[in-house]
């Protein structure tokens, strides 16, 4: 019968060493991020507050089944009130057709068209309280917003969508909420018939990561040396 | 019996397995490039710690385990699945630096959903996201999608004995060419005769949306990639909503279908063998699938009021069904829209159309139309034969290249790998339901995983509990290797703990 032969001392050593390499540069990696510098300026904006009681006046989430005649068929001709963005994805269907008022940040890109453009306005932390996450490194989940379309020349008021090197500016819009707005294929959308500028951008500063620089820079030397190494060695064979 | 591996079996492994990490080395240095251009300097430098890591390890075992024996289908097997499960580490290194990661199993998974072109993120704040490591994300998909062992195979081989079980262990079973390199070479040739249209095709139908040029650009390079290699990332969190573009969302269904059909398809339709691509069994059974299933999501649509708008409807619902089929998972509407407007059919059909997935050996996840159709072909030949008279021998056959007999050792293979994906989307949606979902959001969002697609309805959060995320992460690995590999690799492991000499 075959039996089970022992495993050398000399393979326990080999994986042992190996296991504590990888321990060493997954700790030199936590190190490195724990490194990185914050510059952190003010970014919560004045007039976006109480963000968590927005909704008064919607009080059913309820989705209205086809075939039943909707409460209200037309739209309401006054302001319901500041609404949020997860609470409209939340519940589309009971803010269809109400005028609102909206805040949040351009992100992103202006899409001009002819009569308007179209922008992504975000609601979420980041925007609003906190800023951009790489400033500050306090994780508040993933982003939210919601699309508005920016009748005439209402664009022209964004000079600096939001992106890498910018929390951008923060528009106040008023305008309808439409659950499937037909000029953008279905999808839901605030149509704002009046904007304005509630915090112009903020630029984000990116200090450097020196150690993370340094440790980058010594194993970039120590690659291009086994890279050389490998090379010379690759010829004798 | 199980029989140890032995010293010289592990070093060929540990030989190839570093030549793919080394070629993610290689792959970092792309964004790595485009930071330095943009001058994002936390980028370059987190970046270049991933590349060195790799390019340390990778070089590091071409000197010390340096082999010229061949690989056989064990190796073969081993050394994909290891490097599937190692390659995502040194990609999510320069993600985690980021900073938008809560941990590294979040980067992880990021990494893994990327390189397994499945589309599903734990990227916090994505819409403030740095220019290089957009790039790098969607980066990710197409070095996935074409195979991370395809480019060991196009750049570093020296004979296609070698690595010919690499190519097979990768799900990839359809070689164009009987030389495992040239096809290999030829699949990128395609992807970069791809990468050239779609892009310039994106980036007019951004002009046309409204992007100014150099974005146009940028959107039209990161989008490609995600979409012909069925992957899902986009720039921003709004994913192809973002664009509001019927334009724009027509030319990304186009590249979506182009990702969804098989490197061996694309070769029948390089030649301008059109019509031998007609009457490929495997092409028609996904065309079937996927008319019946868009049928269903947009009476389902209808049903449920979601859309009073025709138009709307139907854009809404061919994009999302096509996107699902091709295991793609681009998104035009929040991901709450599933649950809270569509209804019930309509997300039924989509979770259909994600388990299903599109044609064998191309970017896509899923249990591939081929199997599909061979299956089926199976129960109606069985029921042919019970209401056959006993002497009648009843065959099935179809055709793909030529005529073929349906055998009952493909029926067998078919329903297997059928069956285990099953087991794979169910068992996900139950640790899911484990941790409080109801089954009907678990069973989508499982699917999506198991599948590789990447459309959400909002059960992923970076909240989840580590369990969830980590099945999820082992579902991406699992579908996108089709189980053999990864199965090979747990044998090996027993294998080397009570195997005998």
């Amino acid at each position: 019968m075959t039996t089970r032969p022992s495993i050398h001392p000399r393979t326990y050593v080999q994986w042992i060493i190996a296991l504590g390499v990888v321990l060493v540069v997954a700790a030199l990696i936590a190190q490195l991020r724990a490194a990185k510098p914050h510059e952190t300026p003010e970014f919560l904006v004045e007039g976006a507050e109480n963000v968590d009681d927005p909704d008064a006046g919607i009080v059913s989430c309820e989705r209205t089944l086809p075939g039943v005649p909707k409460e209200e068929d037309e739209p309401d001709a006054e302001l319901l009130g500041r609404v949020t963005s997860s609470r409209v994805l939340e519940c589309p269907d009971a803010f269809d057709g109400h005028l609102v008022t909206y805040i949040g940040e351009v992100i992103g890109d202006v899409l001009q068209r002819d009569d308007g453009a179209w922008v992504l306005l975000n609601d979420d932390p980041y925007a609003l309280e906190v800023g951009p996450l790489a400033s500050h490194g306090e994780f508040r989940g993933y982003n939210s917003g919601l699309a508005v379309w920016l009748e005439g020349d209402l664009a022209d008021l964004v000079d600096q969508p939001g992106g890498p090197d910018w929390r951008g500016d923060v528009l106040l819009v008023e305008g309808a909420v439409l659950r499937t707005d037909p000029e953008d294929g279905g999808g839901l959308t605030i149509r704002a018939s009046d904007a304005k500028v509630l915090a112009e951008a903020v630029p984000l500063s990116h200090p450097v990561n020196r150690p993370q620089a340094v440790a980058a820079g010594l194993l970039s030397l120590t690659a291009l040396g086994l890279v050389v190494f490998e090379r010379m060695a690759a010829r004798r064979r | 019996m199980l029989i140890r591996p032995e010293r010289d079996d592990l070093r060929l492994i540990a030989f190839y397995v570093g030549k793919v990490i080394y070629g993610i080395g290689l792959l970092l240095l792309i964004p790595l490039v485009y930071a330095l251009v943009l001058a994002e300097w936390n980028d370059v430098t987190a970046l270049a710690v991933g590349a060195s890591l790799a390019i340390i390890i990778g070089r590091l075992t071409e000197v010390r385990l340096y082999t010229n024996h061949a690989l056989d289908w064990s190796h073969g097997m081993v050394t994909v699945a290891l490097a599937w499960l190692l390659g995502p580490v040194f990609l999510a290194i320069p993600l985690y630096l980021t900073d938008h990661y809560a941990g590294f199993t979040d980067a992880f998974f990021d990494a893994m959903s990327g390189l397994t072109t499945s589309g599903l993120a734990l990227i916090q704040d994505l819409d403030h996201l740095s220019d290089a490591m957009q790039v790098l994300r969607h980066l990710s998909h197409f070095a996935g999608g074409q195979g991370i062992i395809i480019v060991v195979l196009t750049v570093f081989a020296s004979s296609a004995a070698q690595v010919g079980t690499l190519y097979v262990g990768e799900g990839r079973d359809d070689r164009i060419v009987p030389n495992v390199i040239r096809t290999a070479r030829f699949i990128y040739l395609v992807a970069l005769t791809y990468l050239v249209v779609g892009t310039t095709a994106l980036f007019l139908a951004g002009l046309h949306a409204g992007l100014r040029p150099g974005r146009a650009l940028f959107h039209g390079v990161n989008i490609f990639m995600a979409a012909f290699d069925t992957g899902g990332f986009a720039p921003y969190s709004s994913s192809i909503g973002y664009y509001h573009s019927a334009v724009f969302e027509a030319v990304v269904i186009v590249l979506m279908v182009a990702g969804g059909l098989s490197f061996g398809m694309h070769f029948q339709l390089w030649r301008g063998r059109n019509a031998e691509a007609a009457r490929d069994f495997e092409l028609r059974t996904l065309a079937t699938t996927f008319s019946a299933i868009t049928l269903l999501v947009l009476i389902g649509l209808g049903r449920s009021g979601a859309y009073t708008d025709a138009g709307a409807l139907f854009r809404k619902g061919v994009f999302t069904a096509v996107s699902a089929h091709t295991g793609t998972g681009f998104a035009v509407n929040a991901s709450t829209a599933f649950a809270n407007d569509w209804g019930l059919i309509a997300p039924a059909m989509i979770v259909i159309a994600m388990a299903l997935g599109a044609m064998a050996s191309s970017t896509a996840g899923g249990m591939k139309a081929i199997r599909v159709g061979i299956a089926a072909k199976a129960v109606l030949r069985d029921i042919r034969r019970v209401i056959a008279p006993d002497s009648a021998v009843v065959l099935a056959s179809y055709h793909q290249k030529f005529r073929r007999i349906v055998t009952d050792a493909q029926v067998r293979a078919a329903i297997t790998i059928l069956v285990l994906y099953l087991l794979l989307y169910l068992g996900g949606a139950l640790v899911a339901v484990y941790y409080g979902y109801s089954f009907d959001k678990a069973m989508f969002e499982s699917t999506s995983a198991g599948a590789n697609v990447g459309l959400s309805i909002g059960v992923l959060s970076p909240d989840n509990p580590l369990p969830l995320k980590w099945t999820f992460i082992l579902q991406m690995y699992l579908g996108r290797l089709e189980f053999m590999a990864a199965f090979a690799l747990i044998g090996y492991g027993v294998a080397m703990v009570r195997g005998k000499l």
